[in-house]
Order: C-alpha cells, then structure tokens, then sequence
C-alpha cells in the first residue's frame, strides 16, 4: 500500500507480512522470475517480510529512510553445489537518512543441515552489519562437525581495509570419522582432536600460519592397508616399507599437528606422533611424523562433485 | 618360580619422517577449469 | 540476441557433445551466429582444459555435457544420449 504526496514530495509504502511459501515444484524461486540468473534456488520453507519506506524530497534529492523485518522458516535449497536444509532466520534491518542499511539487532541464522561436501549440521550464526562502512561483525558461530564442534565469535569484518583475525576452535572432532568421509577406503584411523586455527581474512581469501591441533588423551590407532599393488610397490623400498609396517597397526598416545593453509586450498599438515605398533620390535617405541599436503578446497569439492544436489534433496525431502 | 623371560626393550624410539602429498582424481581439476563457463556473468551456457 | 534469450525461446539447446545445437531448424542468421561463437569460445577453452590435465578435448566435453543437463533450467532444451532434444 503506497501512498505520495505530490505537492510535499514525501511518500510512504506499507509492506505487511507478504509470506511467499515454496515448493519443489510451481514454487521453486527459480520460477518467480523469468529470467533467473543465480545457481541458487530455495525448494522449500517460507519467507516473510514486513517493511515501511517513507521518502521525501529535500534539495532536489530524495531522502529514503525505512525499516525491513524479514523472517526465513524451514527453508531448504541449493546454491551452485551447496545444499541446505532447516534454515531459519530473523533479520531486521533500517535504512537510515544518511543512506546505509543497518542491522537494527544483530540478525540470526540457524541452519540444520549444510553439505558442503561434509555434513554441517546446527550451524548457529548471530551477525550484525552496516552496508555504508561496510561492515560484517559475525558475534558468534558455531556448527557441529565430524562429531565435534567448531566454533568462532567477535569477528569484525570491513572488506578492502587489511586483514581480519578469525580464530576458529575445534572441539572433540572425531579422526575415524574424517578419515573415514574424505580418504580412501585402505586408512582407518581413531581419536578425537582439538585445537585452535587462527584464520586470516585478507584481500586474497582465507590464510592460517600457526593452526595447532591435538589428540586427546588416550590417543588412538591408525590403520592403513594399502591395495596389492601399491603394498609392492611400497615393498620394492626397505625405509619406505618398515614406514608402512609401522602404519598397519600404530597406536599412538600423543599427536600434535601444526596446520598452514594458503587462500587456494593448500594446506600443510606436520604431524608429530607418538606410539608404538605392537606388532612391530616387541613394541619400541616410535615416533611418527607424517607430512601430510592436501588440498582441502579441493577435497571438499571431490565429495560434493561425488552426490548431485538432486539425490540430496531426494533423501533430505522425499523426490518432488 | 617360572623363569621369566626379560626382553630388554630398546628405548630409544625409532622416529619416521614421511611426506604424503594427496592430489585429487582430475575430474575435480577438470571441473574447477569448467566452473567459469557456468557462471553466472559467462554467455558460454 | 545472446545465448540465454535464444534459450529462452526454445530455439538452441544443450547437444550431447558439449556443444550448442539449434532446436528449430532452420535457424535465423542471428541466432547461427551466437551458436558459431560460443561453440568457438567452447571449443578453446575445452581444448585448454584438456592441455592443462593431459586428457582429450572430447573427454572435458562430455565433462561439460554431463553438467550442462544438469544445471539446464526448467522450460530449456537439452539433447539426451540418444539425440533427441528434451524439454526439461
């Protein structure tokens, strides 16, 4: 409902909780408009929106001040090969006289399931911003992963001025499990790490020096069985072979990894570990340091590459 | 009493320096190149 | 006329070689002219993936071709295996 003013040149709009709900089917985004251009499309939940717009004319420029209360329910969709399912959100934003829209109180976003190649589930996020500054200040975030959790808060944001601290915590994430989610089917491994990775956001993307992780206590066991044809390869050499005789049964009692991680996806990963395969010299002790290069971008992108969108949404929602 | 056998276990650990570098299969490789043509901005699709 | 809008009316489609092919024949000039470009654009770049992974063009083509259906939207046209065009 807008009503203007002619001779005061001022005007106001009335948007009441228009509620869009939709569907896998005729309600997809994607049909809403024509000519769709994102590989983004939301199949189900609903979006609501209230807002007031009032804008007057002063000095031959107009002035637009306003308010947008926007409520997401259950909404599940894709973006390029990212899926989500449960996303929940509150924001309420104004715009003011001097022009930026600003976050009234800090907006949330809840997201039950995110596959972003490995399954992110209770992604919580409180965040305000300021898109005159621009500003994003992420005040806390956290997600459950690998049968941990991971964890940042107190981020402030402003693109294009230098570098941003974001120092993630990782509790309890489970080895067996990302080992057993992103590496072939020849390694097992078991053991929980924590750590802290001190990211750094800079105008080239996302950095890490020191990222420390370590096992806790008691530690736990690695396990690798490489295929017939790789064992004879790895037999042919006497150092390398011992390496991996150690690696078919070690257990190990402490582990401590240092990570760096470069914007495109390289990340080193220099373990120390300290066990011993009981298998192995009548259980001598041994240290272990595998040096372990891996793009992790990449990785990432081979597991969501493996599962379209489509049988994502055919198992999370039923097939349309 | 039974003997008791002692095996006078080294205790100097051994220590095992390994580098593992993981490169991905190229399909990923070859999708990343093919990314751009499906952007949105690309008139290639 | 670009790539989309000659999509949009249903007159090119996705061929199943990783090219473009016209749904409507015969096509106009204009629309001829767009196909010819992005196959050409298509071809380049297809050639130079394959350089860079040592694998042949027609491998990184049928890579495209894989993808192209799938991200094909709704009301567009796509070639099946067996060539014929699909409305999806």
């Amino acid at each position: 409902e807008v009503d203007h003013h002619l001779l005061k040149q001022t005007g106001s709009a009335e948007l009441r909780s228009a509620t869009i709900p939709f569907d896998q089917k005729a309600n997809k985004l994607s049909r809403h408009f024509s000519r769709w251009p994102l590989q983004l499309d939301i199949l189900a939940g609903d979006w609501t929106m209230n807002g007031q717009l009032a804008w007057r004319q002063a000095d031959a420029d107009w002035h637009l001040t306003g308010r947008l209360d926007q409520q997401l329910g259950k909404l599940a969709g894709y973006y390029k090969d990212y899926a989500f399912t449960d996303l929940d959100s509150t924001l309420a934003a104004q715009l003011t006289a001097a022009g930026p829209w600003v976050s009234v109180k800090p907006a949330q976003v809840d997201i039950g399931l995110l596959d972003i190649g490995l399954p992110v589930t209770d992604l919580a996020a409180r965040f305000s911003f300021d898109s005159g500054s621009p500003q994003l200040e992420v005040h806390r975030l956290q997600a459950a992963l690998l049968g941990g959790q991971v964890s940042t808060a107190d981020i402030v944001y402003r693109p294009g001025q230098g570098d941003t601290n974001a120092v993630v915590a990782i509790d309890n994430i489970d080895l067996g499990e990302l080992v057993r989610l992103t590496a072939s089917e020849d390694i097992s491994a078991s053991g929980k790490v924590s750590g802290k990775l001190p990211f750094v956001i800079g105008p080239d993307g996302l950095r890490m020096e020191q990222g420390q992780l370590g096992a806790l206590q008691p530690g736990g066991v690695l396990a690798y069985h490489p295929d017939p044809q790789t064992l004879q390869a790895i037999a042919e050499n006497p150092t390398t072979k011992f390496a991996y005789d150690v690696l078919s049964n070690y257990h190990y009692s402490t582990l401590d990894t240092q990570i760096r991680y470069q914007p495109d996806g390289w990340m080193v990963l220099a373990n120390r570990m300290y066990g011993v395969n009981p298998d192995l010299n009548n259980g001598q002790p041994i240290k272990l340091n595998p040096k372990i290069e891996v793009n992790a971008l990449d990785t990432l992108r081979s597991l969501r590459v493996s599962r379209t969108v489509s049988d994502f949404f055919e198992n999370q929602l039923g097939n349309p | 009493c039974t003997p008791t056998v002692q095996v006078a276990v080294p205790d100097k650990p051994i220590e095992i320096n390994l580098n593992v570098k993981i490169e991905h299969e190229i399909r990923v490789k070859v999708d990343k190149e093919l990314d751009e043509l499906f952007e949105e901005d690309s008139e290639l699709f | 006329l670009d790539l989309r809008e000659a999509k949009a009316k249903g007159l090119v489609g996705e061929r199943n070689d990783g090219y473009v092919g016209y749904v409507v024949k015969p096509a106009s000039a204009e629309v001829k002219a767009v196909v010819k470009e992005v196959n050409n654009k298509r071809k380049a770049k297809f050639a130079a993936t394959a350089g860079n992974n040592n694998i042949t063009i027609e491998q990184v083509a049928a890579r495209f071709y894989q993808r192209a259906v799938s991200q094909t939207r709704a009301g567009h046209y796509y070639q099946d295996a067996g060539g014929k065009w699909v409305k999806k």
